[in-house]
């Protein structure tokens, strides 16, 4: 119960079919608050349904939740959260400070705050440079940064990050370690899903991995790593990525 | 500001950065000054049609006026459809709806903050244009129509019921889908309103009863033709049918009272269309 309480996620028996296909299968999952919590699994095994769900951008088929207290998808709770999309665009047209400001009035967020939080995530993914330039001319890269401080500018308790490091090269995939380190610190709740992972090793504390719109194994990364007796004769400690492909390797 | 005025706002923005609204006001200045032209050289084209018109070149310019008008209404039309299907289909397929809705914001607050942006925009347009047009041929040819301000109106009118059906498509439709449907449908709409002129003009029920049952499904051409009465003058060349036509006509009345409640009918139209909408965007998954 108490586990429940301090989750910042929790849900049971999700399911999402489009169709015939069941994108996700009777998911229970917990994420505890203030963890960096890694979403693993092969291409279609289900992570972006899982996050769109918990956000309210998708309707389960059965199944129930909760984020942050709240239903999935309360409006309320959405003040509470950033989220950063696998797939997103933002308008062309719009400069790099314009774009953080229309995400601020959107975050309900007080008027004069949004300055300094403008401010703060800029410096953050290091794009202070780029405030009065149009998204339109912005490498992808930048996009990708542009998204991330779009997730931060409302000061998220729970940040939900769909692939965030797909379009960065090497330095930036340090920094943004770095950050996520320091979300840590500061309390933040991390959801990632990532194909990295070794990525997935350094930045998360807890893991899921999912595969074919279920979850094949969960928990902290240190119990996740333990070697047990079906796995291969490894001194004492499985790597992350032979855990991986034992449990989905076949696909 | 709540969230539908702030996405109404940048819809303006939008708008007022676009190369394509630019294009089409250049080009629309163009039509003008063409038109202008035209006009002012109307006294000759009297003299050579003058067993018929007489000296009065009103008539000629009366008719021409309906013509450019159409011109407009057709431009107003495309553009409604186009932006409409962009902006929420679109919005959708390319993402940014979806880093929208993960804020504290409603489906109806993004849909109808489009639709407030795109109907400001789209309304500013066709009654800048349909005004500045039958300014410009009272200066070149002295013609004013019956009711000027009822022109402009309805060609608003017109132009919110083909974006709110872009609109509407738009929340479960691709951008061409919604967009070539909703043309689709607006000739459709003109299609009916004909089939129920002819029915006047032959005494047909059958024809003016599913010309009624289209300007109900879709009001788009019954409040063209309200613009299209307000253009002629009193007493004017085609008054004969317009008197039959509206006589004719079933659902909106048979005088010239009954323009308000086509207009009513047309707001009411567009209340419910934009409701169902929400209802269908609401539960789409995205």
């Amino acid at each position: 119960m108490e586990g429940i309480a301090s989750a910042a996620i929790s849900v049971t028996g999700l399911t999402k079919r489009y169709g015939e296909t069941v994108a996700l299968a009777e998911l229970s999952l917990t994420v505890p608050r203030g963890t960096v919590f890694a979403l693993l699994g092969p291409n279609g095994a289900g992570k972006t349904s899982a996050m769109k769900l918990l956000l309210g951008l998708a309707r389960p088929t059965s199944g129930r939740g909760s984020v942050l207290g709240a239903p999935l998808g309360d409006l309320g709770a959405r003040r509470r959260i950033g989220y950063l999309p696998e797939f997103f665009r933002f308008p062309r047209w719009m400069t790099v400070g314009r774009v953080l400001a229309f995400h601020c009035a959107l975050a309900q967020l007080p008027r004069p705050r949004w300055e300094s939080r403008i401010r703060t995530v800029l410096d953050l993914v290091r794009v202070s440079d780029r405030r009065e330039q149009r998204v339109g001319v912005l490498s992808k890269g930048l996009q990708q940064r542009l998204g991330l401080a779009v997730a931060l500018v409302a000061e998220p308790e729970l940040l939900v990050l769909d692939e965030p490091t797909a379009a960065l090269d090497p330095a930036e995939r340090h920094h943004f370690r770095e950050l996520i380190g320091g979300l840590k610190i500061a309390g933040t709740t991390v959801l990632l899903s990532t194909h990295l992972l070794g990525e997935a090793e350094r930045v998360c504390d807890h893991l899921a991995i999912l595969s074919r719109g279920r979850a094949v194994a969960a928990g902290p990364l240190a119990e996740f790593l333990r070697s047990d007796a079906a796995a291969p004769a490894a001194q004492g400690r499985e790597s992350l990525e032979a855990r991986y492909l034992r449990l989905v390797g076949e696909e | 500001m709540n969230a539908a005025g702030t996405i109404a706002s940048s819809t303006w923005e939008e708008a007022a950065q676009s190369r394509i609204v630019t294009a089409t006001v250049v080009l629309s200045l163009i039509v003008l000054a063409l038109s202008a032209w035209t006009f002012s050289h109307l006294g000759g084209l009297g003299i050579r049609v003058g067993a018929f018109f007489g000296a009065d070149t009103k008539p000629v310019a009366s008719q021409l006026l309906i013509l450019l008008m159409y011109l407009w209404s057709g431009m107003v039309a495309v553009a409604a459809a186009f932006f409409g299907a962009v902006a929420v289909a679109g919005e959708i397929a390319s993402g940014e709806a979806v880093s929208v809705l993960a804020r504290p914001v409603r489906r109806a607050e993004l849909l109808l903050g489009r639709w407030l942006g795109l109907a400001i925009v789209i309304a500013a347009f066709a009654a800048a244009a349909s005004a500045a047009q039958i300014f410009v041929v009272y200066l070149t040819s002295g013609f004013v129509p019956a009711n000027a301000l009822g022109v402009v109106v309805f060609v608003v009118a017109q132009a919110l019921v083909i974006l709110t059906v872009a609109v509407a498509l738009a929340t479960r439709l691709s951008v061409a889908g919604a967009a070539v449907t909703t043309l689709l449908l607006f000739g459709v709409a003109w299609v009916g309103g004909v089939i129920g002129g002819i029915g006047a003009w032959t005494n047909g029920p059958a024809l003016m009863q599913a010309s009624s049952l289209t300007k109900l499904l879709l009001p788009s051409d019954a409040v063209w033709r309200g613009a299209l009465f307000m253009l002629e003058r009193p007493g004017g060349v085609f008054s004969g049918a317009r008197s039959v036509t509206m006589a004719a006509n079933p659902v909106f009345g048979a005088d010239d009272a009954a323009p308000e409640l086509l207009l009513a009918y047309a707001l009411a139209w567009i209340g419910v269309v934009l409701g169902a909408s929400i209802l269908a965007f609401r539960s789409r998954d995205l």
